[in-house]
């Protein structure tokens, strides 16, 4: 089928499914017991005062009416404004959104670049010592809590051998001598190509540890999916026809196999990917990396609806779109859904 | 020629059907030891459970695990008497740790199960009664899984009152849609089988099917999912410890240690070290096992 | 059997193993034959008796692990194929020796295109430049007798058919033109209309391009359509080898008896089956003696205790059974 009516397709269902992502939020952020009012008021102010507040945020409406003006709100473009910071949560995103960007497709791009060869090294040497030892690792980087790698490796690296800085994105004596253009909000990207290159090795070395860090969990899956999808596809037919054709090994594995088992490894990625978006805010927190996650923790433990609904709709519409690109590359992989009529998903 | 050979009777019949199975069992056995990794695994869990259950026995100061303070030993390090320090109350790691583990295999478990409660049912009923039912139970599945897991459990976790078990039901609310799909992918496939069929023919109640027939068959897939997930409840579970909508204090768990041991660094490692230990092992421990379990299981679905 | 000229592929007591959790198996315990140029051998026998082991063997192509070549000589044009490196092994397969295998439809790669497979072998094995190359992949189409050759190059296998996939892969495997061809059970997954075409294909090709052929099967009424000589194989030994006609009018080992037996003919009025008893055996723990001892008419005390050797009754016609000794 075409590629466009394929992408209208899957396009069709983000709707619906944002909807009631915002019902569910909506309602489990107001399950909270406990008065946002007067979490805003703070402690010292009088009942006036928080009854003052809540009319003005108009919290003491019903339930639904709540809803449905957030709603219309959010589908007029405006996210409300934070409780906490008094900022548009809208531009609180904007602000926040490229930190995380950059480290999760950092994160992730490590994970992909080690880890698709590792999988093949340990698929084609099944049980002997490097398929055992990969394993293993692989598994050990699954298992480790990413805040604790995190706080090992600020222990080690940063605070012992002072290798590498420990905190936030840039170090602010060094933005002071090169300050960075905001172009794309990529630091790695606008130092790069501002040729900021004090600033590109100050960002390098802040982004580094976390980076890491968050890379061990898909690295890890990113290696077992390999492996396991490439040793599926190495006892294939089509396999033994190209070994009997006289191709030789590297080339089977290369060009042969891994094409047909790069398929799975890809959903696995995409939803890793909007995982990793989702629930960065953990080594966010330890590294004081100024992104999303920390940002949203903040709302979530401080109930501040309008950042909550504003964060958690971001979350979901990564992730539809990580789903949709995904989708979209099966096309490109796999001929047989370029040809189909329908696509089963 | 010789007389005829008495039918088998129906208990011939079953012997010879369990020696079979003992056979089957023999070499998924030996092929599920064969593996260093899962073998390692397998002695971590069973590890795991002993220090657990002998807890009082083995912890050097069992008091240290609930609210005794030793103000005037806090933040010590490792030394004879405390083998893993104290903590900023002057309880002795070791023994918290030790306690922890218990804590740890109630996690595990009680968020598997509650999400297999949720999940399973939901997934069988949508694979097998399908169309309108099917989309709708699965378009909820997507919207759940769209808002990534640890989100929407902290979500749910500040909702309740943050606590242990809030923290657990959290989880579980952000993971049946997982095993829901699984489960709806297995019956999906065994529901064009012969034997469904024929059950229909008879007549058998749609329920019945459903529970008798069709599930026994999912049971070794929902094993080796609930295996390979029991570690990354922990995770999540000590995740949400560490940002403070899990486990409370004085409770011994690992993240919650962690958490409050962060507060103390660079000067003070143990603290922050030997808990995070304790939670790479067990989750080691259980995924390798989880690991061992799928190659086992999962060739035989595939045939 | 040698001629005047030395034949094309003579297998010497090949013995492949497998070392499986469940146990040691000798899949082929001293199988030998030969194929002369232009002649097309059968080898028959039940599933599981190593028809495929013995295809897989000649080629080098048994999974290692579990299996293993643990002995015997395999002479291809008068070199011993076995003690060739694997890199001198890689110019063989392909370009002088070819195989076709049983299931069509899942032999060819999903996601390459019938041209894009044909022209990688063609430019790995020839070294000619890609415009050439789809032009020969074209021209090998066009000798197995695919219908539109040039338009099936940007098919993607799962477009085709199962009898246009098989001439796909016969055309992958003929495209270097190959002096010998192992057909392991090409026409089993097909339907009868099309098993002919293709069977009538191979015999075509054989003619046209002077091919040897090593046909697989466990269909007795192929090899006697087809083949010009036939080796009989049952648990993992050659029991009987020689001419087509020959055999098929003198059987003399009692398996080969019990096979056509077995088979219902026309002309005879109708009667039951005759069923060769028993089973085939456990190859993990296989009878001593004879193989086949256990389901024999003839068995004596003997056929326990030694293996038969082979015997010339004929010109043409070996037998390993103690009978004719």
């Amino acid at each position: 089928m075409r590629f466009w009516s394929y992408l209208l397709q899957r396009l069709g269902f983000v709707v619906p499914i944002l909807f009631l992502v915002t019902v569910i939020v909506f309602v489990i952020s107001h399950v909270i017991p406990g008065d946002p009012a007067h979490v805003i008021a703070g402690m010292y102010a009088s009942e006036a005062q928080v009854h003052t507040l809540r009319q003005e945020f108009g919290l003491d409406r019903p339930l639904w009416e709540q809803y449905w003006i957030s709603f219309r709100r959010m589908v007029a473009g405006d996210l409300g404004t934070s409780l906490y910071t008094k900022r548009p949560v809208l531009s609180d995103l904007i602000t926040y959104f490229p930190a995380t960007l950059e480290l999760t497709t950092f994160a992730m791009l490590l994970a992909i670049v080690f880890g698709i060869p590792l999988g093949v090294i340990s698929a084609r040497r099944t049980n002997q010592a490097a398929d055992q030892a990969t394993r293993f690792s692989s598994l050990a980087g699954l298992s480790m809590p990413a805040f604790w790698v995190g706080l090992l490796l600020q222990i080690l690296l940063g605070f012992s051998w002072g290798l590498l800085p420990t905190r936030g994105r840039v170090d602010s004596l060094v933005t002071l001598d090169h300050p960075i253009r905001q172009l794309t909000g990529i630091y790695l990207f606008d130092t790069l190509v501002t040729g900021n290159w004090a600033g590109f090795k100050d960002v390098a070395g802040h982004i580094l540890m976390p980076g890491v860090v968050l890379a061990l969990g898909p690295l890890g899956l990113i290696v077992r999916m390999t492996r396991s999808s490439l040793l599926d596809v190495l006892r294939e037919e089509y396999i033994k026809t190209a070994r009997g054709a006289g191709l030789p090994e590297n080339r089977v594995i290369y060009r042969h196999a891994l094409r047909n088992a790069l398929i799975p490894t890809v959903t696995v990625i995409g939803s890793m990917y909007g995982f990793l978006l989702g629930g960065s805010f953990v080594v966010e927190s330890v590294f004081d990396w100024p992104g999303i996650g920390l940002w949203g923790v903040n709302a979530i433990l401080n109930l501040d609806f309008p950042a909550i609904i504003g964060a958690t709709l971001l979350y979901s519409l990564l992730r539809i779109v990580c789903n949709i690109v995904v989708d979209l590359s099966y096309y490109f992989l796999d001929p047989q859904i370029k040809l189909a009529g329908k696509y089963e998903g | 020629m010789d007389a005829p050979t008495p039918a088998p009777t129906w208990l011939d019949q079953w012997w010879v059907g369990q020696a079979a199975r003992l056979q089957g069992y023999r070499f998924a056995l030996r092929r599920f030891l064969a593996s260093p990794l899962t073998v390692t695994g397998v002695a971590v869990i069973i590890l795991l459970f002993l220090v657990a259950a002998a807890a009082p026995v083995l912890a050097p100061y069992p008091e240290d695990a609930g609210t005794t303070t030793h103000l005037a030993q806090r933040l010590q390090p490792p030394s004879r008497a405390h083998l893993l320090g104290t903590d900023d109350l002057g309880r002795d790691i070791l023994s918290r740790i030790i306690y922890g583990t218990r804590l740890t295999i109630q996690i595990g478990f009680v968020v598997t199960v509650l999400s297999l409660v949720i999940g399973v049912p939901i997934g069988a009923i949508a694979g097998f009664l399908g169309g309108k039912i099917d989309e709708a139970l699965m378009r909820t599945a997507d919207a759940f899984q769209s808002i990534p897991p640890l989100i929407l459990a902290l979500a749910v976790a500040a909702a309740l009152r943050p606590s242990i078990t809030n923290a657990m039901i959290a989880i579980s609310v952000a993971w049946w849609p997982w095993y829901s799909r699984v489960v709806r992918g297995q019956v999906l496939s065994l529901r064009e089988r012969t034997f469904v069929e024929a059950a229909r023919c008879v007549g058998v109640q749609r329920r019945r099917i459903i529970f008798s027939h069709i599930l026994p068959n999912c049971f070794s897939i929902i094993l080796v999912q609930a295996s390979l997930q029991v570690g990354n409840a922990i995770l999540t579970a000590a995740a949400l410890s560490f940002v403070g909508v899990g486990a409370q204090p004085p409770l011994p768990e690992w993240g919650l240690m962690l958490s409050v041991g962060r507060g103390f660094l660079p000067e003070v490692w143990w603290f922050v070290t030997f808990p995070g230990i304790a939670i790479f092992i067990t989750v080691l421990g259980f995924n390798l096992l989880g690991d061992g379990l799928r190659d086992i299981l999962d060739p035989r679905l595939r045939r | 059997m040698n001629g005047p000229m030395p034949p094309l592929l003579e297998v010497q007591a090949l013995r492949t193993r497998f070392e499986t959790y469940a146990g040691t198996v000798d899949a082929l315990d001293g199988v030998s034959f030969s194929l002369k140029r232009g002649e097309i051998l059968g080898l028959v026998g039940e599933t599981g008796c190593g028809k495929s082991v013995t295809a897989l063997s000649l080629m080098r192509l048994v999974p290692d692990p579990p299996g293993r070549i643990v002995g015997g000589r395999v002479l291809f044009k008068g070199q011993d194929l076995l003690a060739l490196p694997e890199r001198a092994m890689g110019h063989i397969r392909g370009r002088e020796m070819a195989m076709v295998y049983q299931e069509p439809m899942t032999a060819l790669n999903p996601v390459f295109t019938v041209g894009d497979l044909l022209s990688e072998v063609i430019i790995h094995h020839r070294g000619i430049r890609k415009a050439e190359a789809r032009g020969e992949a074209a021209e090998a189409l066009r000798l197995v007798g695919m219908p539109d050759p040039v338009g099936t190059l940007l098919r993607y296998p799962h477009e085709l058919s199962g009898g246009m996939c098989q001439r796909a892969v016969l055309a992958l495997a003929l495209v270097c033109r190959p002096d010998l061809l192992i057909a392991d059970e090409p026409t089993t997954a097909l339907d009868v209309t099309i098993q002919a075409q293709i069977l009538r294909l191979i015999r075509d090709l054989r003619t046209r391009l002077g091919l040897g052929v090593l046909l697989i099967t466990h269909d007795l009424g192929v090899v006697a359509q087809l083949c010009d000589r036939v080796a009989v194989m049952y648990a993992g030994t050659i029991v009987e080898y020689g001419a087509v006609r020959e055999i098929f009018h003198h059987p003399q080992h009692p398996y080969t008896q019990g096979l056509l037996e077995a088979l219902p003919r026309i002309q005879e009025t109708a009667s039951r089956l005759q069923a060769i008893e028993g089973t085939v055996p456990n190859l993990f723990a296989p009878p001593p003696g004879c193989r086949f001892h256990p389901r024999c008419r003839h068995a004596r005390e003997i056929c326990r205790i030694e293996r038969p050797k082979v015997i010339t009754t004929a010109p043409e016609h070996d037998v390993a059974c103690v009978l004719y000794e």
